[in-house]
């Protein structure tokens, strides 16, 4: 496991002046969400896929979540995926509908820029008074138009990320 | 005695045109605990000199605003400790109580997200807790409005027309508490609002028809000739700041007589909020108040303090959170959006990998702005100030990060832009994903 992320909540920690007993907290709790997102992200993972993972398990969301979208793209970076399912989470966004909506797009194909963007949009949307899942809702069906459906994807290979 | 509740109305809830905006569904439960002064001012049927009065309040209430229907519902009481008001309505009494209730319900259709319609019931027992008091009776009122509304980056704008209908029963003074006399007043007003970052303004039109003489007399109006209805033109503009804890409101009313009324009176009031904690205010007021028709409540000048403490996932509502149902506006003392004093970032994502993120806080030159990054292992970071606001761009790699800003080495916070999270050491932060 990357001691990277666990030395980055330290400093975070000493660079809000927190005491030491609530670092140390917060870093086996860290430590502890990585394991699980390790387990979860099996065989492979990159050390910012795994941040990610441990982040939307701080919001709640499982580990199955995790693997399920591992099994679904067993060889496509999720850092993004993660990401911006850590996000809708955090503003609002019921966690069942965004992890189930954020598997649909990336099973059809949906690139981490594209994710971005709905992100975003979502965002905006909540932001202008409209209840998160609504925006969700919406914003995804804008996206999905956009992409081919699972079984094409299925068919054209594994998702590659932009780079 | 229940100018107290249109005074602390005014001083606590949102100018009558502006609807309200918030981010996302929410449930909350308020409390109002404070203490109010009031003098009423003389009038020329039934001068009321040197009446004044103590008074203490509460206020319970709560809200479930939601993305289409919101619902709302208080109760408040007042007690009056020292009175030596006399008149034939509305008015102070030693030994008054008064105790209000009100239902408010907001309608946003999921079609049309620019328009709002929200319905509020009134219904409010004054005076006379025992039967030796003078001076007792009661209001029932119902409002209807419909608002639209729209926003252009940092500024929001809209306009309203609502309908308002009440009847005002006071008792006859004989101590037995009967009903001697019914009035029945209509008000129809027209608004308009717009904001702009941490100012907004409003200015609304209101024509109220009232066939409750005595307290048109009581409020320094002139009765021309005898008529079935009197009537009133009002037109009150409001204006309010926030920036960072703090809330200021002033609202300035003109009211002239038209047919057979004639007159002419204005009032004015300031209005604050200062958040003391996450969940904890303290709300003041001071300024005169007209005599209101719909009410039934005589003009007075108050001034009022009171500790609001909220329980609910929204923080400390401002000058003009706590009444309304509906959407809430982007401002409050406790989550200030685009106030003086508080970051914003941008996130522009690089077509060769990566984003710069542009953190910006209107704030004066000598405050110190800081920033830290999880990409940056959290080494704090000062912002530039450009002569005008403080300025510092971030550029980000691939990957999700996380970003705090704090302003005179206050609390680390998330900016405004950004989807923000509470980290594990009493703060927030901002989350960045870049692809």
């Amino acid at each position: 496991m990357p001691v990277d992320p666990l030395l980055t909540k330290v400093r975070e920690g000493v660079a809000k002046r927190s005491d030491p007993r609530r670092i140390s907290d917060a870093v086996q709790q860290l430590a502890a969400r990585l394991e699980t997102a390790a387990q979860a992200l099996a065989p492979a993972f990159s050390s910012s896929e795994l941040s990610a993972g441990a982040g939307a398990l701080h919001h709640g969301v499982s580990a199955s979540t995790l693997k399920a979208y591992r099994a679904l793209s067993p060889s496509a970076p999720l850092t993004v995926p993660l990401g911006v399912l850590t996000e809708m989470i955090a503003d609002g966004v019921p966690s069942k509908l965004a992890s189930g909506k954020i598997r649909d797009l990336v099973s059809r194909g949906a690139t981490p820029a594209l994710l971005i963007d709905m992100g975003a949009k979502v965002r905006a949307d909540v932001m202008g008074g409209i209840a998160p899942g609504v925006a969700l809702e919406l914003r995804s069906k804008g996206v999905i138009s956009l992409l081919a459906s699972p079984a094409s994807s299925a068919v054209s290979g594994p998702i590659r990320p932009e780079k | 005695m229940c100018v107290l509740f249109s005074a602390l109305a005014s001083a606590l809830a949102p100018n009558g045109a502006r609807a309200q905006r918030t981010r996302g569904a929410y449930s909350q439960l308020f409390v109002d605990v404070g203490v109010a002064r009031l003098a009423l001012p003389s009038s020329q049927a039934q001068p009321l000199t040197g009446a004044s009065s103590n008074a203490g309040v509460l206020g319970i209430g709560a809200q479930r605003v939601g993305s289409i229907v919101s619902l709302g519902g208080q109760l408040a009481a007042t007690i009056v400790r020292e009175s030596s008001a006399r008149g034939g309505f509305t008015a102070l009494d030693s030994r008054a109580g008064a105790l209000q209730a009100t239902l408010t319900a907001a309608l946003v259709p999921p079609v049309a997200r620019w328009f709002q319609a929200d319905a509020t019931l009134t219904g409010t027992r004054f005076g006379a807790p025992t039967p030796s008091s003078a001076v007792g009776g009661s209001n029932q009122a119902w409002r209807m409005r419909s608002s639209a509304m729209h926003r252009i980056g940092p500024i929001f704008a809209g306009v309203s027309v609502a309908l308002a209908r009440s009847t005002t029963a006071r008792d006859d003074g004989s101590g037995f508490g009967r009903a001697a006399s019914r009035f029945v007043a209509t008000g129809t007003d027209v608004g308009a609002w717009v904001g702009y970052r941490w100012l907004s303004l409003s200015v609304t039109g209101t024509r109220t028809l009232t066939d409750d003489y005595p307290l048109v007399e009581a409020s320094r109006f002139v009765l021309v000739r005898p008529s079935a209805s009197y009537d009133l033109r009002d037109l009150a503009i409001t204006g309010s700041a926030a920036a960072g804890r703090v809330e200021l409101q002033h609202a300035y009313v003109r009211r002239t007589g038209a047919g057979a009324t004639r007159g002419r009176a204005t009032a004015s009031s300031v209005s604050a909020a200062v958040a003391l904690t996450r969940s904890v205010a303290l709300v003041a007021s001071h300024g005169e108040t007209l005599a209101d028709q719909l009410r039934g409540t005589v003009g007075a000048r108050v001034s009022s303090v009171a500790l609001r403490w909220r329980v609910g996932s929204r923080g400390v509502p401002g000058v003009g959170a706590a009444n309304a149902v509906g959407r809430r506006e982007r401002s409050s003392v406790m989550t200030p959006t685009s106030s003086r004093g508080v970051a914003s970032a941008a996130v522009e994502r690089v077509p060769s990998g990566g984003a710069v993120v542009t953190i910006r806080v209107d704030a004066p030159r000598e405050t110190v702005v800081e920033y830290a990054t999880s990409h940056g292992d959290w080494q704090p970071a000062r912002a530039t100030f450009d002569g005008s606001v403080h300025l510092s761009t971030v550029t980000l790699p691939a990957g999700v990060h996380r970003l705090s800003v704090r302003v005179n080495g206050g609390e680390w916070y998330a900016p405004i832009g950004l989807v923000s999270e509470r980290d594990e050491f009493g703060g927030s932060r901002g989350i960045v994903v870049v692809p």
